[in-house]
């Protein structure tokens, strides 16, 4: 009887012990995805899409995702989280950060790192991609030659530099692919990156432009871009083209279509592609053939659309060559 | 092994270890059961009609990000549509059902008005996304159980005085419907307009659903730059329609309730460029990238908040679980107050907040809304929401700027300095024992809290040493006898205080403006069987409570006084020397407009309200659903009580300085001084 008992109370013991180990296993980890940015969401354009990218890809593939707005320090590990646990990849926004990305491949040399929207990014463990603006804006070109009266078109450009060329030169490239007698002309907002927030200046511009007959403006100038559409919706006649995200709701009556970088698109595939093994280790440019920058019609001008698909394939293939041409050089 | 062993040997061993067993597992048992309970959530809102906000979809959109994460509980939302049951038979189902302590609703302050005080006290916490009226909160918040994830409109006031001085605009009127809703806005309208330097030209009521063609032609003739409209959809494109019709200048500014489909569609092409503010999500969390990308359109002004009401109330859920020894609403403050580590407002960083709460941390809880910080002396009342600047373009609301909304610091304006210049030499002068009139022009019960004023002054100068003889109360003392009384024959001046009513009063009969006047002249009146029979050498504080307009202090019956025969009277009554100087203290919305261009010697003016500007209530009580006194007599009296030794001039920068929703003022001719001892009026020593 004593060990009947015993056996039973033994038996008991053990179901405990097992109940109260079942309880406090872990279930499966989660993967982690660390997303580095500077500025604030809510600008309606380049971080809502990047945040975007990540929310769905949050949805389709199962992670947890880590924010860090990033403020010029290493105050916030970008790899190791709160209670030790490690990033699975490490995704940062924007060619600003490529010396910060250097440095936590340093530091974290097992983490995968992937910078968006930058140049090639020294470092084993690193990725970069960058966006060809080309083939979109010559599609913006190609919209805004078919829809001038005047044959006088604007550019309202931030700087001249490299990531501005690729819009102006796909632009110009465009227009004269539809109208050689078009007179397009670019006017820099300022040297530097201030031409990136100068929204009064671009007002005046547009008027100045609209005054001597220009009836299309093709803005590339970030920040200052809004100046221009808010004075355009003043000039009758007077339509632009706008840049970074869908602008048509900010004038619908005039903002006719949208160069976009599709930072949404990218973010989602990079993610995919690091948690199935796909991840690259090497610079890669995309443009419109990838699905990496579109130009969007203001629903209102749907009729465009035609247009623009009957020319996507000659845009690609311009695109394709501009790339190579870069190359080359 | 062979202790265990031994143990086991002994019955007694045997014994223990099996009672030890059956506890574990039933303690085990009990934990596991608990644990697959689910959080429940009652939910009293409009599922359809004109309030409909798309609140159902929203929460249920956040219940499921939130079942998905797994904060450690299920999360499980009980609807009552409040657009099928009357949200006073809704409201008594959730009390009664004990799995219920936290309750999402309702849609509108006038429901919420309704409710909260069975609510509190049932002790069930209620959180509203869109209940806004300034009043809800200064009535309930004391009590910890009445919540909001929407600042009190009378930050939208503030905003839209901000936008109008940012335009450069130095007049404006404010048109308002007569309502719960409308009413926050004709509370702090000439509060803010103070505050921003813009002269207020009218205020003006209108009939929800009426014509509000008379009242625009009010605003209109006050001739302001801008008008301000607070108004429903249809009545809002009335205004529009009678504003273009008569060619009228004035240009508009609209309040949220106008940024609806049906504005658009009453109002139509004239729709075309009206402007105004509406609340909405803080955009820097990325709620309207989410919203949108799971409802394929943007969010609808509350949703945002009713996201955060559902964080609310799940964090608070979770912390009664974690401390089951706090009362919920102790639970709710905690929850908003915790610092430890920041985390998101989505699916993934709300659950990890609530998991942790639920462990007993406290972490800064961050909603789609911004971050759930409450102001600490109004619990209940969120510290900022963030508003939109809209204007209609193409027929639609287009989204201009986004601005944090908050009450602001308690009050930017100074008290202005030309009342109070000139000192003067302090002289305590001997003279008689102090007189005093006081009087309330109203009656009945929603009128509390002036016949509680009047009696707590009237017990306070007692106190203070002045005899009942010279003491003359002029109030129809209804109140402590009405049926709705449930404390019949006693008045009340703070909650849980003391009855302060003694019968005083010379007349029970509703008096008019002659009658008082006339008293006030030393003669008698079929309503007030004598006169004021104090000389020259008699100090007089001469106490009035009731309501008032611009210009005027309502008696029974729509009889007024107006500021200029009141001013007439105290000259008459100067020349006639009833007094030696005479304080008068007018408690009435409006108060100011009695006394601008008083300059009458010896007569000084102290209101709790300036021109254009609504007086406040002080203390509310659920019970009695009743203001029981006034922010500015409630401040004064305490600051005398506490300082009997102060000047007149002290007395008002005390006052000014305690009271936060109104502006008082004081008035007094040149020759006037200020710094004579409140003493003088409210205070005789010889017989202490």
């Amino acid at each position: 009887m004593k060990r009947v008992y015993s056996s039973i109370i033994i038996a008991g013991i053990l179901i405990c012990i097992a109940g109260a180990l079942l309880l406090f296993v872990p279930g499966p980890e989660r993967p982690v995805v660390t997303f580095v940015y500077i500025g604030e969401k809510g600008d309606f354009g380049y971080l809502d899409s990047a945040y975007l990218g990540l929310i769905r890809a949050r949805d389709d593939i199962d992670f947890i995702s880590r924010e860090i707005l990033w403020d010029g320090s290493f105050k916030q590990d970008p790899v190791i989280g709160e209670g030790g646990k490690r990033a699975d990849l490490v995704l940062i926004l924007g060619d600003l950060m490529s010396g910060y990305a250097e440095s936590v491949a340093e530091k974290y040399p097992e983490t995968p790192i992937v910078v968006i929207d930058a140049g090639s990014v020294r470092g084993d463990t690193i990725r970069s991609v960058s966006f060809s603006m080309y083939g979109a804006s010559y599609l913006a070109g190609v919209l805004a030659a078919n829809q001038t009266k005047s044959n006088k078109i604007g550019v309202i450009a931030a700087k001249d530099a490299p990531v501005i060329s690729s819009f102006t030169d796909g632009f110009m490239d465009g227009v004269y692919s539809m109208n050689p007698d078009a007179e397009v002309s670019i006017i820099y907002l300022a040297d530097d990156d201030s031409g990136f927030t100068m929204p009064d200046e671009a007002g005046d511009l547009a008027r100045s432009m609209y005054s001597e007959g220009t009836d299309l403006i093709f803005t590339v100038a970030g920040g200052s871009g809004p100046g221009a559409i808010t004075a355009a919706k003043d000039l009758p006649g007077l339509f632009i083209i706008g840049v970074d995200s869908d602008q048509s709701e900010l004038a619908p009556r005039t903002v006719i279509a949208s160069v976009v970088k599709r930072v949404d698109r990218v973010v989602y595939l990079e993610i995919d592609a690091a948690f199935s093994g796909r991840l690259g280790r090497s610079a890669d440019v995309i443009g419109l053939s990838d699905g990496g920058s579109a130009l969007i019609i203001n629903p209102r001008y749907q009729d465009l659309s035609n247009l623009i698909e009957d020319r996507y394939s000659e845009a690609a293939e311009r695109e394709a060559e501009y790339l190579l041409g870069k190359e080359d050089v | 092994m062979s202790t265990i062993t031994s143990c086991l040997s002994s019955r007694k061993c045997r014994i223990g270890v099996v009672v030890l067993l059956f506890l574990l597992v039933t303690a085990g048992g009990y934990l596991s059961w608990q644990s697959t309970q689910p959080y429940r959530v009652g939910v009293l809102l409009p599922g359809s009609g004109d309030d409909d906000s798309g609140y159902f979809e929203t929460l249920e959109w956040t219940v499921d990000g939130l079942n998905r994460e797994g904060v450690g509980r299920r999360i499980e939302l009980v609807f009552i549509d409040t657009a099928e049951v009357p949200v006073m038979a809704a409201a008594r189902q959730m009390i009664g059902d004990p799995s219920i302590r936290v309750v999402i609703g309702p849609a509108t302050s006038d429901e919420a008005f309704l409710i909260a005080p069975d609510f509190i006290r049932a002790k069930k916490l209620l959180i509203t996304p869109s209940a806004t009226s300034g009043d809800l909160l200064r009535m309930f918040s004391r009590f910890g159980y009445i919540w909001r994830t929407t600042t009190g409109d009378r930050a939208q006031t503030r905003i839209l005085f901000t936008i109008l001085k940012e335009k450069g605009v130095g007049s404006a009127a404010l048109l308002y419907e007569e309502s719960t809703y409308g009413k926050t806005f004709q509370d702090w309208a000439a509060f803010y307009a103070i505050e921003s330097g813009i002269g207020l030209t009218a205020t003006v009521p209108f009939r929800r659903g009426g014509d509000p063609g008379e009242a625009v032609a009010a605003a209109c003739l006050s001739n302001p730059e801008y008008i301000i409209v607070a108004a429903r959809g249809s009545d809002a494109a009335e205004v529009i329609r009678i504003m273009d019709e008569e060619d009228n200048s004035p240009r508009l500014i609209f309040t949220d309730a106008v940024r609806t489909g049906t504005f658009l569609e009453a109002a139509g092409e004239l729709a075309e460029g009206t402007e105004g503010i509406s609340p909405t999500a803080d955009r820097k969390t990325g709620f309207f990238v989410a919203y949108k990308e799971h409802f394929g359109r943007m969010p609808d002004d509350y949703a945002a908040h009713t996201h955060d009401s559902l964080i609310l109330a799940v964090a608070a859920l979770a912390r009664m679980e974690a401390v089951p020894s706090e009362s919920p609403a102790e639970a709710m403050k905690a929850v908003v107050s915790g610092q430890d580590g920041i985390y998101g407002w989505d699916r993934q960083g709300a659950a990890a907040a609530i998991r942790m709460i639920r462990s007993g941390r406290l972490p800064d809880l961050t909603g789609a809304s911004g971050p759930l910080e409450y102001h600490l002396d109004q619990p209940g009342e969120p510290l900022v929401t963030w508003y939109v600047h809209w204007r209609v373009e193409d027929l639609d609301f287009r989204s201009n700027t986004y601005i944090p909304g908050s009450f602001g610091v308690k009050r930017a304006v100074q008290m202005p300095k030309t009342m109070i210049e000139g000192e003067k030499a302090f002289i305590l002068e001997e003279g008689k024992e102090p007189r005093a009139v006081l009087v309330t022009t109203s009656s009945d019960w929603e009128n509390y809290r002036h016949q509680a004023d009047v009696a707590y002054m009237y017990s306070l100068l007692l106190e203070n040493g002045i005899s009942e003889e010279n003491i003359v109360v002029i109030s129809q003392e209804d109140v402590p006898f009405l049926a709705m009384n449930p404390d019949s024959g006693q008045l009340y001046h703070r909650v849980g205080g003391e009855n302060i009513y003694i019968p005083a009063t010379v007349t029970q009969n509703p008096i008019t403006s002659d009658a008082f006047v006339s008293f006030l002249l030393g003669e008698s009146s079929p309503e007030i069987p004598f006169g004021l029979d104090s000389d020259g050498e008699n100090n007089l504080l001469l106490y009035i409570t009731g309501h008032g307009g611009p210009g005027f202090l309502e008696f029974p019956d729509g009889d007024h006084l107006t500021s200029s025969r009141f001013q007439e009277t105290l000259q008459e009554m100067m020349e006639q020397e009833r007094f030696s100087r005479i304080l008068i203290v007018v408690e009435a919305c409006y108060g100011e407009s009695m006394g601008i261009g008083l300059d009458v010697p010896g007569v000084i003016f102290m209101t709790g309200a300036s021109y254009h500007e609504p007086s406040k209530g002080a203390e509310y009580d659920i019970t009695l659903r009743q203001w029981l006194s006034n922010d500015f007599s409630m401040s004064m009296t305490d600051i005398i009580v506490q300082h009997p030794d102060q000047t007149l001039r002290g007395l008002y920068e005390m006052t000014y300085d305690r009271v936060s929703g109104s502006h008082p003022r004081i008035i007094a001719g040149n020759t006037t001084d200020l710094n004579i001892p409140i003493a003088e009026f409210f205070l005789h020593e010889e017989s202490l």
